[in-house]
């Protein structure tokens, strides 16, 4: 069985650590905790590959996430559908770690479940398709899109 | 027109015609196609696996079901091609495992008999902490438990050894976290001398040692040795040269066993003793006293079954009417043949031992004994045989029981003669009246024989019956008493002191007062039997009502009354007294209580 490393990236609260506990250990916590570093999750998807989702805390100034990506398989973007800052949030991670853009990767539009507070454009799509090959609405609450988005982005990698 | 313009193409074609023909008749000759398709094939397949990688992955597919097939058909083609690997391996396996099992059974002797371990085992009972820690850290110097190997770049897991039951996570998932804490430390605190090289996990120690391409993580328990770092170190290295390949191609990682094979090679362990005698390879202290348990245990119960065989041996020789030929061990039982008179009594004999027997006639005095007991069938008599006598003694119940039977004796096997020296029995009368003339019976018994038993009935004074039963019983073995009444003196006179005769009309004496008389009567009679001498005293009275001339003639009237009756039942006149008291002033009131007639015992 092939092990392949993924790497959820994306501002703070955007819901990278919820997408992984929905998607690992289907479960989502109202409470919000902060990831310090990296949390290390494990996923077994076929007979042939084993995804090592390395969730790397949300992206501040001064933040070494760097390390953490070196040898990445795969990338997954979030952003938040109610925070149009956070899609900015990638461009600054892309300038910082140009080599990302030759990465697989898909782009997870996270919090569908608050419709009320969607604050989407359509250039918004633009912008996250030229990073991502793939961008897909989940909710970690509702865990709608979660296991579909994984599966994506195991395809691409393959 | 067609013809024109065939010729035409001959001339203008007919080298290309020529050519295609010669390719036609290439491709339709399988062979020689083969040929020259097999010319270009190896450099083909170079360069599509250049252009198309993925068509090397069709070729190195493997498809189960085709080998199965394959060794189906060709079975002994393939035992003979594994022979040769599978055999060493086999032998080298049990080799291994007979070293290990030694090896496990001196430990456990040790650990089981030594003082050393039973003073551990007091230890962990006092202290709480397991037995097994205990042993681990008086025995056991180090021990290498875990072995990760890691891509640098990645942090996937390369290969693992250790024991996977032991792992508190997921091993790939450990490998990550593993290089993104030696990436946070190499990153956000030292850089420059290469990141984390040890930590300390409760009371193990997680060693990282870097590679080039890969970072050996190692989980060790005990106190480890700067040695045991340099040969790390060292298996690092090798690994990095020996694997160089497979340490980039992760197509291997995770399923590499000889990469495994090597990790499991340095999961190493060093006992406090490696040392101090690292030429002692056996221990021969737990195997010298298992030995001599064991010829303990052995001497010990040949010894218990020789004791038991003695034993059986006698009680078979001692058994009358028993010829033992021969006693044989057969598992649990012993097998006893030999002769046997079937008048022998061999039911006090083990049920350890069977008996195969043959039957035969025994000349011992017992059982001529016993033979002469068995025909004579008389219960209570005793048989004693000596050189062919025969003699009876004791009594005998009938005088026809025997005397037949007795003449008879001769003719049995080994009886010469006979000795009959049987007593006639007594009858139970005829020893009672026997008794009854040497031991007169006390007044107002009645003694009876029957079935055996003496019967006493009857009413008698203690004084006179006591005596006479105890010999009675000292005569007989059945003596029945249950119907005889035995009266104290004091308080058969006491009886007669407390009866009244009641008695309103001083004319005549009713069936009542009768009755009363008649137990005074018997009463008196009874201690009669005692003393001769004793006397009835009678006391008339009246209440003193009336005149006191009608009065004392009513107190002489039930006197004389009274007096008659008693002589009436049998006493004489020399027998009673009486004591009239007479009123000597009347008095007002009836008072029944006073009229009637009460008794004494005069001595």
């Amino acid at each position: 069985m092939k092990s392949k490393k993924i790497c959820m990236i994306g501002r703070f609260a955007v819901g990278k650590t919820s997408l992984v506990d929905r998607f690992v250990k289907n479960h989502f916590a109202e409470k919000y905790q902060t990831t310090v570093g990296v949390a290390i999750s494990t996923k077994i998807m076929d007979e042939t590959t084993k995804l090592i989702i390395w969730d790397i805390a949300g992206f501040e100034q001064e933040n070494h996430y760097k390390p953490y990506l070196r040898g990445a398989h795969g990338i997954i973007y979030v952003v938040d559908a109610t925070e149009p800052e956070s899609i900015n949030t990638l461009d600054l991670i892309l300038a910082d770690s140009p080599e990302l853009a030759d990465k697989p990767a898909v782009c997870f539009v996270n919090k569908t479940d608050l419709k009320d507070d969607i604050k989407w454009q359509d250039s918004f799509d633009d912008k996250l398709n030229d990073i991502a090959k793939k961008t897909i609405w989940t909710s970690a609450k509702t865990g709608e899109n979660v296991e579909d988005g994984f599966a994506e982005l195991n395809k691409i990698i393959q | 027109m067609s013809e024109d313009r065939e010729k035409l193409k001959q001339l203008l074609l007919s080298e290309e015609i020529a050519e295609i023909e010669a390719l036609r008749k290439l491709l339709e000759d399988q062979q020689q196609f083969s040929q020259k398709v097999s010319e270009v094939l190896d450099r083909a397949t170079d360069i599509t696996i250049k252009n198309n990688p993925k068509f090397q992955k069709k070729f190195s597919k493997i498809d189960s079901k085709a080998y199965v097939r394959a060794i189906k058909a060709n079975k002994q083609t393939f035992i003979d091609a594994l022979l040769p690997i599978i055999g060493p391996m086999i032998r080298q396996s049990v080799t291994n495992a007979i070293r290990r099992f030694v090896a496990d059974v001196n430990r456990a002797m040790e650990l089981g008999l030594s003082a050393k371990a039973l003073k551990w085992r007091w230890q962990s009972l006092t202290t709480g902490v397991p037995f097994a820690e205990l042993v681990f850290n008086n025995t056991i110097e180090y021990q290498v438990q875990q072995i990760f190997l890691i891509d640098n770049e990645t942090g996937l897991l390369i290969e693992y050894a250790g024991q996977e039951g032991a792992l508190l996570q997921d091993k790939d998932a450990m490998s990550a976290m593993l290089t993104a804490i030696q990436d946070f430390v190499k990153d956000s605190i030292d850089n420059e001398s290469g990141g984390l090289s040890a930590a300390e996990l409760g009371d193990k120690l997680l060693w990282l040692i870097a590679g080039n391409k890969a970072n050996l993580a190692i989980v060790v328990k005990g106190a480890p040795t700067n040695r045991l770092r340099d040969t790390l170190t060292d298996a690092c290295e090798n690994i990095h040269i020996e694997f160089s390949d497979d340490l980039v191609n992760q197509e291997t990682w995770n399923n590499n066993p000889e990469l495994k094979l090597q990790l499991e090679q340095i999961l190493l362990t060093k006992t406090q003793s490696d040392d101090q005698d690292s030429d002692k390879t056996i221990n021969w202290w737990p195997w010298l006293l298992i030995i001599i348990g064991l010829f303990g245990w052995y001497f010990w119960s040949n010894y218990r079954d020789q004791k038991n065989q003695q034993q059986l041996l006698e009680q078979l020789n001692q058994t009358p009417g028993f010829v033992l030929q021969s006693l044989i061990k057969d598992g649990d039982q012993y097998i006893a043949t030999g002769l046997k008179d079937p008048s022998a009594d061999l039911s006090h004999i083990s049920n350890q031992i069977q008996i195969k027997s043959t039957p035969f006639i025994s000349l011992e005095d017992e059982m001529i004994a016993a033979r002469a007991k068995e025909y004579l069938a008389m219960d209570g008599i005793h048989i004693h045989a000596e050189n062919g006598v025969v003699t009876l003694s004791g009594t005998k119940s009938k005088p026809t029981d025997s005397s037949e039977k007795f003449d008879n004796l001769v003719l049995l096997p080994g009886i010469k003669s006979g000795n009959n020296q049987l007593t006639q029995q007594q009858s139970i009368e005829e020893k009672l009246a026997e008794f009854l003339d040497n031991n007169p019976t006390p007044a107002n018994l009645k003694i009876t024989a029957a079935q055996n038993t003496i019967a006493v009935t009857g009413q008698t004074m203690s004084s006179l019956s006591v005596p006479f039963l105890e010999l009675l019983n000292q005569h007989f073995d059945q003596v029945n008493t249950d119907s005889l009444e035995i009266f104290e003196t004091e308080n058969l006179k006491k009886q007669i002191s407390q009866s009244r005769l009641p008695m309103v009309n001083p004319d005549r004496i009713n069936d009542e007062q009768k009755l009363i008389l008649q137990t005074v009567v018997q009463a008196f009679n009874l201690l009669m039997t005692e003393n001769q001498q004793l006397k009835l005293k009678i006391l008339p009275r009246s209440d003193c009502q009336g005149t006191i001339e009608e009065s004392n003639k009513n107190i002489n009237s039930r006197g004389e009354l009274v007096l008659q009756a008693l002589l009436d039942s049998g006493l004489q006149p020399d027998d009673v007294l009486s004591e009239i008291v007479y009123c000597d002033q009347t008095q007002n009131e009836v008072n029944p209580d006073l009229l009637g007639v009460w008794f004494e015992v005069k001595e």
